[in-house]
């Protein structure tokens, strides 16, 4: 019990603490746009209070208030805010006019813990995505995925195109190497686990075999167990200078996600249901076979003419990943509440099948989220959900035992016969180790899921004066989940021969637990003047268990682990627990300059000293000089500059404090031998420092809204497992070894392009670039995250971009040059909203990334397997077909892997059509139809520039053999009631 | 502000900050693996006991690519991995072998073998859980471990070396001082210490036991007094690399070797299927289509009739044969068909043999050959081939008899055909200077003399200077 004190202690003595009651007044009204239309989703609260609301479908509201004083705040984003003072107004059946407000200048953004402020007064870029941008338009799969080409500063990159998503997002460039590069997700206060729990496939594919033990089992990432549609926003901190305050935690972003909350009113209901299909983005083709091409790749020639003279000439590639899937997605909302409790609550079921045959996501959710006001200072908020998912993804990607179904189809031509015969028997793959048709229908691949994440918000006011308000904020929850991996290889499979059966399955548990309580005092000395005080306390814990299970030689039919001859347990579990305290001042002078100034003190016991602080600074600046300076003007309708510094940590990788002893048995008894992994006692987290400098205007009546952002991000002892010589019995070691830096620009473009009764028009569009550089290194370039010189590789090198890819060249005598970089030139999206005749809306949104490299090494395998399409082609004109060409160039030069892999991706595009109904208890019914990746532009040759063989981690755009992508096209219908 | 809500923060602050402020240990120690301060230093009896166990267990580690990439290299054998080109295009010599590449893990893994035989007798010395005569024990055993991983890591890097020391690695920045790469021979004659140093202290150690388990692969030589048979097998391989014919002689002498006794007898290293434990990583079934391990089309074009290392039933079909030929001849493009593949052990749990008595019997016939005792070597060499069915030397090849250039090629070949893919051939050739007689599969194809310095050492020294 002791450690729940620092928790609940305040939050009891907070509730106990006794409040005064006032008398019930009821407020009530209708919210409308410029045109008239109702806005929907408008705030509506009582200013220095816990009371609020939010309108419904068709704009209105109502609300009870103590008493007929104060001042309501109305604010949505896309519009100005606007404030009514009680007191001497009717205040029923109001009806307030908001207006348009591109810039979307008053959205109400969070920066600190527990405080937020206006975007107008905001001094960094923080990229907000709304609902409607998430889910609104064309629905993808995961949460993951639906965030991609959204988000300025991001580069976010899908690993394949399996079922269940695997999705790697990196702000503002590569933060780090070896520890966390993926950022913090944090859903209503609690913070969400994000890791990807490999099923243990190596053992089948060995595919960590050859030297490189990275993982390669293409696993999903949890944070795709949270459904879309239940998040109302979601907020981007993309580097220190605005995450500072989540310290040690923060260093690769924090993404906030707001999920949705009940309404005061009537209780609504929503039914949505979506129906479409999935079918491959881009299939290679098959080669072109000709007697004489048979004979040329020594494979068997009476074969091949028994094949054509029978017509059973396949193509294998379009038979695995050809299929079209069928997917459908029900949700089931309500919502309503009364003056004090108000609920959101929501039943959704997600099942989509994949492009491969038996492989698809499935996904269950149930959530419910109640806020409740005990008096009119005291307000509680509970979220709670549900998960169940579980992904069938079939075995794709690097392998070194030819099992995969990439690999294998590689090797395989067209004209060997895979299919069973008609007692179900497949024959084996002369050509492969694999017969590719019986891997695809006998082997499971299977992640399932049950999450429960709970949260707790609380929000009190202790003191109130007209001029200061003294509040403490409790957040904090728990968020866990079971993960079962199941991996079967019945013995009949024609790789299985040696091991007669596998079954390997995984069993993890993850609980997460944290809270923050803040105590904040705003302070209003005169009109002028705003100071708002937060100091507060932190922790965070993480407990980490997963036990797999390998069996062999499983008794013929059967999965049980225990059913077998041969049975490998491994375990890995973490447990960390970090705390942290933090204190921040925010000043506002005649809400025009805004000041910040905090640190945040963080330990954590996977530092290699435990009980020491680690200080996270940060200092902001913003002055509105439309407000404060310039005076009347013109042409600016609001012109700000900005200024943020901060720092953020990177804790070291669990564990790397150690020196390790492992297992290793012989003769039936246990041996205990040191690991190749050398431990470093004195290991410090990575620091990132962040400067961000930025202007950001309104002109042309609040039309058009620039925001321009510079940022330079230093992270200095960024860790890395360097390679130690071998010679001393270590393979790598753990070090803080040197600073890497990151600049770039980003500009962001909204406006209303047409605004006419019958048209109106919104577009967004946002340019971003980064550039990279290792700016010290205390080690010799250490090579990473690929298969070495030959094929291509990473290497992190002093003075060189951190994503450079080397490899060999002509010319280059052996040595490995640098042959290219995985960060594109720049990226830009183009977001779009049309709505015209009143009822029709268009969305799309087009992502543009320009340049940037992958190692394919896809087309070595097929070259290498004499099944490329284009394998006989001869574009240079030298009288040898282009596969030969290829395969001669393997181990003089890698540069024919070096791929680019820029993309104009029309990823989303939807129409969406509004009935008003007059049915009695129907409200309004939405018909759509959207489609993703539709339209592709790419020179990238393989399935999808967007790819990764090794998973989330640093070394994405590396591609061997993935699950290609998929192109979705779905119906919607939506019934508002 | 209300002065019971300031007590309440208050209060709620300390309480919360003195539950935090101390770290729980529950957080604080590895909970996957013991961790090596808990065993250098007092370690119990068991824990050396584990340890090693732990040694005889990584004695496997890296023979698959040793044997492998040497009988590459060496022409006995083209490994043609469906999915990895380079271990026949780099092994071959069509493509230079890559310093950064996926051909090292024979050289990683002997060097972590000399450190985990280290940190073994660190342990043992730097606890009173054993007896002195055990500690010596340990380290008899420890050295003649580190002298037979060091002398495979050698030949492989040739004159390129190893590093002969390496500093402690116990204290702080001490990996920023690795010793040098030395020469072949000085080299060799650090290896050589390794193995005097082992055998003077399994003598000191007498009739001890060793104060850990010595596992069955180790049977006729679990004890310090056995044991010392295994070093002087080892130092004879030695004095066989550094030419001293006499040196390898009085070697054999002290070691297992036995003219007329059973050629397979030695030490072996065993492989199970338990968890934790390794699979014999030379086997392969029948036919195998995914990672075959051909045979270079000379080694049976050459072979003698009758020859039941070549011929006849494979040792998975209860024969002598190392080589089975295949019902579906298999080759990388462009390269002859190779009708035979490696078979050479029953199943995935069959013992590989460290070093027995066939090859200290041809090491005998050629110290005999070497210090010109032609009639010495041809007998001995006659034992090997009667035992593979062929005739005496006098009957089946009497040309050679007196000639000791001759015989030398008799006795490579012998060496040939009994310790095949087993990490000779290549070696053989070199120091014999007869890697040009090696054949090629293509002409672009390059027989490489040795490995080259991988590249983690190279960049490593290119920073931190040897001393």
């Amino acid at each position: 019990m002791r450690k729940f004190k620092g928790f609940l202690m305040p939050m009891l003595l907070a509730l106990l603490c006794p409040v005064v009651l006032w008398a019930q007044v009821s407020v009530s009204g209708t919210i409308l746009d410029s045109k008239n239309s109702p806005v929907t989703g408008a705030s509506v609260r009582l200013r220095n209070s816990t009371i609020g609301t939010s309108t419904d479908a068709t704009g209105r509201f109502s609300l009870n208030i103590p008493s007929n004083s104060g001042q309501l705040e109305i604010s949505s984003v896309g519009f100005k805010s606007q404030t009514i003072t009680l007191g001497t107004i009717e205040v029923a059946n109001m009806s307030i006019k908001l207006e348009e407000d591109a810039g979307k200048l008053d959205e109400v953004v969070v920066t600190g813990l527990a405080t937020n402020v206006k975007r107008r007064n905001l001094a960094n870029a923080v990229a907000t995505v709304s609902s409607k941008e998430l889910a609104g338009t064309a629905p993808a799969q995961t949460l993951d995925a639906a965030l991609n080409g959204k988000i300025p500063g991001a580069y976010i990159n899908s690993n394949s195109g399996a079922p269940g998503g695997g999705i790697s997002v990196r702000l503002r460039g590569v933060t780090s190497i070896f520890g966390n590069t993926q950022p913090l997700y944090v859903v209503d206060g609690v913070f969400i686990d994000n890791s990807s729990t490999p099923a243990g496939l190596n053992t089948v594919t060995q595919a960590a075999a050859a030297g490189n033990p990275a993982n390669q089992d293409n696993p999903s990432n949890r944070i795709s167990d949270i459904r879309p549609e239940d998040i109302e926003s979601i907020e981007i901190l993309k580097g220190a200078s605005a995450s500072a305050i989540y310290g040690s935690k923060a260093a690769a972003g924090v993404v906030i996600i707001a999920t949705k909350r009940g309404k005061q009113g009537v209780t609504r209901f929503n039914i949505s249901q979506d129906l479409g299909f999935v079918k491959p983005r881009k299939l290679l083709g098959a080669r072109p076979l000709t007697e004489q091409r048979v004979i040329d790749q020594e494979w068997n020639v009476e074969e091949y003419r028994a094949a054509v003279a029978a017509g059973k000439i396949y193509d294998y590639e379009k038979e695995i990943y050809g299929e079209t899937g069928f997917t459908r997605n029900t949700n089931f909302s309500m919502t309503g509440g009364s003056d004090k409790t108000t609920f959101y609550f929501s039943a959704a079921q997600k099942d989509e099948e994949g492009i491969v045959k038996y492989t698809g996501y499935r996904n269950s959710s149930l959530r419910l989220n109640v806020d409740h006001r005990i008096t009119d200072n005291i307000k509680v908020g509970f979220t709670s959900n549900y998960i169940n998912s579980s992904s069938d993804r079939s075995l794709t990607q690097n392998d070194n035992a030819g099992v995969t179904l990439g690999v294998a189809l590689s090797s395989t031509p067209s004209f060997t016969e895979l299919h069973p015969n008609s007692v179900g028997e497949y024959p084996d793959n002369r050509y492969a180790a694999s017969n590719p048709i019986q891997t695809r229908d006998l082997v499971t691949n299977n992640e399932k899921v049950n999450r429960f994440i709970f949260g707790i918000n609380l929000d009190a006011i202790l003191y109130k004066s007209p001029k200061s308000v003294t509040r403490v904020v409790g957040r904090g929850g728990v968020d866990y989940y079971g993960l079962k991996t199941n991996a079967q290889f019945p013995s009949t499979l024609q790789f299985q021969e040696v091991a007669k059966g596998t079954s390997i399955q995984g069993f993890a548990n993850n609980l997460n637990t944290n809270y923050i309580i803040s105590l904040v005092n705003n302070w209003n000395p005169s009109d002028n003047l705003g100071l708002t005080t937060s100091l507060g306390m932190t922790q965070e814990k993480h407990e980490f268990d997963n036990l797999l299970n390998t069996a062999t030689q499983v008794i013929s039919g059967q999965t049980n682990v225990d059913q077998a001859g041969a049975l490998t347990p491994v375990q890995f579990r973490t447990k960390n627990k970090d705390d942290g305290f933090f204190i921040q001042e925010e000043a506002t002078l005649h809400d025009a300059i805004t000041l910040t100034g905090g640190v945040r003190f963080d330990k954590s016991t996977n530092n290699g000293d435990p009980d020491k602080y680690y200080a996270y600074p940060k200092a902001s600046v913003s002055w509105n000089l439309s407000r404060l300076g310039l005076g009347e003007n013109n042409l600016f309708d609001n012109l700000k500059v900005r200024a943020a510094y901060g720092e953020a940590g990177n804790f070291p990788a669990y564990g790397s404090k150690f020196t390790a002893f492992i297992i290793n048995n012989i003769d039936g008894l246990p041996g205990s031998i040191v690991d190749r992994i050398r431990g470093n006692a004195a290991i410090e987290p990575e620091r990132q420092t962040e400067f961000e400098a930025g202007l950001d205007f309104t002109i042309l009546n609040n039309r058009l809204s620039v925001e321009f952002s510079w940022y330079n991000k230093v992270v200095k002892d960024f860790l890395l497992q360097r390679t130690v010589p071998p010679s001393s019995g270590f393979a790598l070691e753990w070090v803080n070894a040197g600073d890497l830096r990151n600049r770039g620009i980003e500009i962001g473009l909204n406006a209303l392009v047409i605004s006419k009764p019958n048209v109106k028009w919104n577009t967004t569009v946002n340019f971003w670039k980064n550039r990279s550089e290792v700016t010290k290194l205390v080690i010799p370039p250490t090579v990473l995250g690929a298969f070495g010189n030959t094929l291509g590789t990473f290497r992190i090198e002093e003075g060189a971009s951190a994503t450079q890819i080397v490899g060999i060249d002509e010319g280059s005598g052996g040595l490995a040059v640098k042959l290219g970089d995985q960060e594109p030139d720049f990226q830009m999206n183009f977001w779009n909203e049309v709505n015209f005749f009143k009822n029709f809306t268009l969305r799309f949104l087009i992502h543009w990334k320009q340049r940037g490299d992958n190692l394919n090494l896809t087309e070595l395998l097929t070259d290498l397997g004499g099944t490329s399409h284009d394998y006989d082609d001869d574009k240079n004109a030298n009288r040898i077909p282009d596969g030969i060409d290829r395969i001669n160039q393997l181990g003089v030069t890698a540069r024919p892997f070096v791929q680019e892999a820029g993309y104009v991706k029309l990823r989303e595009i939807a129409l969406y059509y509004n009935f008003k109904v007059g049915w009695k208890n129907i409200r309004g019914i939405r018909l759509g139809v959207s489609a993703n990746n539709y339209a592709v532009h790419t020179d990238y040759k393989s399935y999808d520039p967007e790819v990764s063989n090794f998973g989330s981690g640093f070394s994405t755009g590396v591609e061997v053999m993935p699950y290609p992508s998929s192109k979705r096209a779905t119906f919607h219908i939506s019934v508002d009631f | 502000m209300n002065p019971v809500y300031k007590r309440c923060v208050i209060l709620a602050a300390a309480v919360s900050l003195i539950s935090s402020s101390c770290t729980k240990t529950e957080y604080v120690v590895n909970p996957n693996a013991p961790t090596q301060e808990s065993v250098l230093k007092n370690a119990s009896r068991v824990q050396i006991n584990q340890l090693g166990v732990g040694v005889q267990s990584v004695v496997r580690n890296g023979l698959f690519s040793f044997y492998t990439w040497s009988g590459s290299i060496g022409r006995e054998t083209v490994y043609f991995a469906q999915t990895e080109s380079r271990y026949y295009r780099e092994l071959q010599g069509e493509i230079p072998l890559d310093p950064a590449g996926i051909m090292y893990d024979w050289y990683n893994s002997y060097n972590q073998t000399r450190r985990r035989a280290e940190l073994l007798l660190r342990s043992a010395t730097e606890t009173n859980s054993i007896t002195d005569g055990e500690k010596k024990a340990v380290e008899g055993f420890a050295k003649t471990i580190q002298a037979y991983a060091m002398l495979n890591c050698l030949n492989m890097m040739g004159e390129v070396g190893v590093r002969t020391s390496f500093s402690d690695l116990n204290v702080p920045g001490d990996l920023l001082k690795p010793g040098c790469f030395n020469s072949y021979s000085q080299s060799l004659d650090y290896v050589k210490k390794l193995a005097d140093d082992g055998l003077a202290a399994l003598d000191v150690a007498g009739s001890t036991d060793f104060p850990f388990t010595m596992v069955a692969g180790w049977t006729g030589f679990a004890t310090p007094a056995d044991f010392k048979k295994f070093n002087r097998a080892v130092a004879a391989r030695v004095a066989m690399y550094r030419e001293d014919w006499l040196g390898m002689e009085t070697a054999l002498s002290g070691s297992f070797l036995s003219l007329n006794g059973n050629l397979k007898t030695g030490p072996y290293m065993q492989f199970s299927t338990t968890a934790n434990d390794a699979v014999n990583p030379m086997w392969r079934s029948a036919e195998n289509n995914s990672t075959p391990m051909l045979v270079q089309v000379n080694f049976v074009d050459e072979a003698e009739t009758g020859d039941k290392r070549v011929f006849g039933a494979s040792v998975p079909a209860n024969g002598e044969a190392k080589v089975r030929m295949r019902t579906t001849p298999s080759a990388p493009p462009d390269y002859p068909l190779m009708t035979h593949e490696v078979q050479m052990y029953a199943t995935n749990v069959s013992p590989i043999s460290i070093i027995r008595n066939e090859e200290l019997v041809l090491m005998y016939a050629e110290a005999k050959l070497q210090q010109d005792d032609l009639a010495a070597a041809v007998s001995t060499l006659d034992i090997i081939r009667q035992a593979y069915g062929l005739q005496v030397l006098a009957i089946a090849r009497p040309a050679v008899i007196g000639n000791k250039v001759l015989l030398i090629d008799e006795l490579l070949n012998q060496r040939r055909y009994s310790l095949f893919m087993e990490g000779h051939r290549w070696f053989d050739m070199r120091r014999y200077d007869k890697l040009d007689e090696l054949p090629l599969d293509k002409p672009e194809h390059h027989v490489y003399t040795n490995f080259v310095k991988p590249q983690q050492e190279v960049d490593w020294d290119a920073t931190n200077p040897c001393q």
